[in-house]
């Protein structure tokens, strides 16, 4: 069955790209290639830039107001109508705050810490599809990408927690160190069944496979693979029940014990940058991504993502931290082999032709 | 087009060049060990950047997970480990230095050597990451390269075997 899908000549369905056309034919007219194509992708990474601040600042306040209601509290509600502006405001204080560097601080890794860890997790945001064809880069390695960039954020870590000269900082930096490598492993391999399904590691292609059914529904194998995916997804973003790198009640802070004012802020960027972006991953590998009937795309990519991440406040909400040694085992001897099960069992079926939507490989 | 792709590709080109050879001089150069695995990292993410010049970017993609997200950081992990006072001697012994800049000589002979004698294929310009090169890769690696292949993966295992019988031993 297919559902009305909202067609992309009217405007409201697909504004950036009627805005993009719009824009490239006004440039086009009056300068030479390739100038209106890179003013063009310029202006989309500062629209994606944008988004990122504006996502992030309705992420901090969804999760306080959210895990308030969750503990029987009322959370943020005096700054702006039900406390909407909390988060601007916290952002203006941080602004103004001063960065103390630490005498023991290693000083330039020091400062090139938060950058390392915050970069790359803007880079992500280039590759993700809100739409039909809308997104900065549509890379035919994108799952790859994602991975690769995804990485380069726990050298940052270490650097912080190296530099800062705290103890606390490096048992945090080191718990980072352990805790990423264990569960980028099975974050890889379950990845590896979207991807098999859809016979492409291209996320649009990912998406354009989910046409007739959405992987999560392509069983058995799309609910583990989903479930997998969001555990491991926490494990890589910190957040809680896996956030051992900055448990306060063992080692105060963790790798950010000793970052103030903006420095700290970046930490703080890259973290709920991260988690949209996981969410994101999530729902575009998945959940089919932008696709939906009736309402334009990029409503629906955002609709997901943030369901997604509602999830993952709600198990912050819900769960305990986990302690160091249960952590490392859940990752190497559940998290592993369940992941390298499933995706044997994937294709297997594809090779069956057994599952479900499964385009695969012809 | 106003400005040529070619000249684009060779001014991306340079820079990372000279980005990659700044890092692995720091790297040798750096007075903390803290310090020399952040220029390796620049170093890896340069020659990362050459790769996606040269249209493999697949090959790039992995680089940067395997040996940035977790080589150097296991790197890492090992230098936090070890005291923080520790600092490479200023100066090698004058044995040490004498060997080492015999080998370094040996190497780059050898080097320039190869590169000079090679008859290097000149093939046209690669249209920038538009054939996706996973799937050659792919097929190559377990039909032509599956013996090499496989040897390689028994060798990694043997390795990991090893590095946990010696971490066990009590």
């Amino acid at each position: 069955m297919t559902l009305p899908l909202c067609p992309p000549a009217v405007f409201i369905c697909d504004p950036f790209g009627h805005a993009r056309q719009g824009l490239y034919a006004v440039l086009g007219a009056f300068l030479p290639e390739p100038i209106p194509t890179v003013a063009l992708t310029v202006l989309a990474i500062a629209l994606v830039l944008t988004t990122v601040a504006v996502v992030v600042m309705s992420q901090v306040w969804a999760e306080r107001r959210i895990i308030a209601f969750m503990q029987g509290r009322l959370g943020p509600n005096r700054v702006g109508p039900a406390g909407l502006l909390q988060s601007l405001a916290d952002v203006v204080k941080l602004l103004m705050k001063e960065i103390i560097i630490p005498t023991q601080a290693d000083r330039i890794p020091f400062q090139l810490a938060p950058l390392m860890v915050l970069v790359p997790s803007l880079l992500i945001w280039v590759v993700l599809p809100w739409g039909p064809g809308l997104m900065v880069t549509d890379l035919n390695i994108g799952v790859l990408f994602i991975l690769a960039t995804g990485a380069i954020p726990t050298i940052g870590i270490l650097a912080a927690g190296w530099a800062s000269g705290n103890k606390y900082s490096l048992l945090g930096g080191m718990r980072v160190a352990a805790q990423l490598i264990s569960y980028e492993i099975p974050m890889a391999i379950i990845v590896l069944v979207p991807v098999l399904l859809a016979g492409t590691m291209s996320l649009q292609g990912i998406i354009d496979a989910q046409s007739d059914i959405w992987f999560v529904l392509a069983l058995p194998v799309g609910p583990i693979a989903l479930f997998l995916f969001l555990v491991a997804g926490i494990a890589e973003v910190n957040r809680s029940p896996f956030d051992l790198a900055e448990a306060e009640s063992e080692i105060i802070g963790g790798f950010h014990t000793e970052y103030s004012g903006m420095a700290f802020a970046l930490f703080f960027l890259a973290e709920y940058a991260n988690a949209f972006a996981v969410s994101a991953i999530a729902s575009t590998l998945f959940l089919g991504g932008w696709l939906g009937p009736i309402l334009p795309p990029f409503v629906w990519f955002f609709l997901k993502a943030y369901l997604v991440f509602f999830v993952l406040i709600w198990i912050r909400g819900t769960l305990p931290r986990l302690r160091y040694d249960q952590f490392m085992a859940s990752a190497w001897k559940v998290a592993l082999p369940i992941a390298l099960v499933t995706v044997g069992l994937t294709a297997v079926q594809i090779t069956l032709h057994a599952i479900p939507g499964g385009a695969g490989i012809q | 087009m106003l400005i040529p792709e070619g000249a684009l590709i060779a001014v991306t080109f340079y820079v990372l060049g000279v980005l990659a050879i700044a890092g692995g001089v720091g790297l040798i150069l750096a007075r903390r060990i803290f310090h020399s695995a952040l220029f390796l990292v620049l170093t890896l993410v340069s020659v990362a950047g050459v790769f996606v010049i040269l249209g493999a970017d697949f090959l790039a993609a992995v680089q940067v997970l395997v040996y940035v997200g977790a080589i150097t950081v296991l790197l890492l992990f090992g230098i936090m480990l070890t005291p923080q006072t520790v600092q490479l001697p200023d100066i090698a012994s004058p044995g040490q230095a004498i060997s080492g800049a015999l080998v370094a000589a040996a190497l780059f002979v050898v080097t320039v050597a190869v590169v000079a004698t090679t008859a290097w294929p000149r093939a046209a310009p690669l249209p920038l990451a538009d054939q996706p090169t996973t799937n050659t890769i792919a097929f190559n690696l377990f039909n032509t390269y599956v013996l090499p292949f496989e040897i390689a993966s028994i060798l990694l295992l043997v390795a990991m075997i090893g590095a946990i019988v010696i971490a066990r031993e009590e």
